[in-house]
């Protein structure tokens, strides 16, 4: 079920960007999900009381949704072997954030056809949420 | 800055089993509708003969540990001034439902970066077979020091 092939794939190529925009329901969702009910990603009177001026997202619900944009391409989900980010700026309900990625590298090892990507999510305003990132597929 | 004499120092095995409909809930929470995390038809069919957890699901099984380290009292950590840094997951082999999954973390690195202390945690799950699944890096920042 993979929607791209190895071939197919050139060092240079753009990924489909994915937009979301948050909303408080999607850290409340989130938090439930992951079991991380931190109050800075659930209590906006608690956030804002520690300076955060609101609640933040989890910097782990910005990596899934950038793991999303990489399986929404590759397809399969079990092609992700290597995925790491820096989590930079925390995104915020209101926040509309792009995920993108970019292949940056082709190899073939122990018969294995490997696509590296640079990968980062950003906010409308300049801010980057997450750098440093990149992923390794396996096609 | 936090004594470098805690690198290598490993916490208790944490336990957690996959469920169908937790893997499902989280990649609905992150609004990732891939049919391999929900399609049982597409699961069955699939090399992997089930359905899958989405990747970062990791963030629920592999990082469970780093709970441990951060209410360590040995360490005593600045838990208000943590902030997680980086992340880095190695996929090794799919989870997949009903999976048992057992970790071991532990702390690899402890260093004074600026005003801030950075200590990195390194976990490493395997399922009921024994076999390797994910192995997760965390690198936590204490803003202002420990």
């Amino acid at each position: 079920m993979a929607n791209v092939t190895f071939d197919e794939v050139n060092v240079g190529d753009e990924i489909p960007k994915l937009e979301v925009t948050l909303d408080q329901m999607m850290l409340w969702m989130y938090a439930g999900a992951s079991g991380d009910f931190n109050p800075i990603h659930v209590d906006k009177e608690f956030a804002e009381k520690v300076g955060l001026g609101g609640t933040i997202a989890h910097g782990l619900s910005s990596m899934a949704r950038l793991g999303r944009c990489l399986t929404d391409w590759v397809g399969d989900p079990g092609a992700l072997k290597r995925f790491k980010v820096r989590f930079a700026s925390p995104a915020r309900p209101g926040d509309t954030i792009t995920f993108w990625g970019k292949v940056i590298d082709k190899s073939i090892e122990d018969g294995k056809n490997l696509v590296t990507l640079e990968v980062g999510a950003n906010i409308g305003d300049g801010t980057v949420v997450l750098s440093k990132g990149e992923a390794v597929v396996e096609l | 800055m936090i004594d470098s004499k805690f690198i290598g120092k490993e916490y208790p095995v944490t336990e957690y089993e996959i469920g169908r409909e937790k893997m499902k809930e989280y990649a609905v929470a992150v609004g990732d509708m891939n049919p391999m995390y929900q399609d049982r038809e597409v699961g069955k069919k699939s090399k992997y003969g089930d359905n899958i957890a989405p990747p970062n699901f990791a963030a629920v099984y592999n990082l469970m540990g780093c709970a441990q380290m951060f209410f360590d009292p040995e360490l005593s950590l600045n838990f208000a001034m943590l902030v997680h840094g980086e992340q880095d997951f190695e996929f090794v082999k799919p989870v997949k439902p009903g999976d048992f999954i057992t970790t071991t973390g532990k702390i690899v690195d402890i260093a004074a970066k600026g005003n801030n202390d950075v200590i990195k945690f390194e976990a490493r799950s395997t399922n009921q077979d024994g076999e390797l699944v994910t192995i997760g890096r965390a690198t936590f920042v204490i803003r202002g020091g420990n």
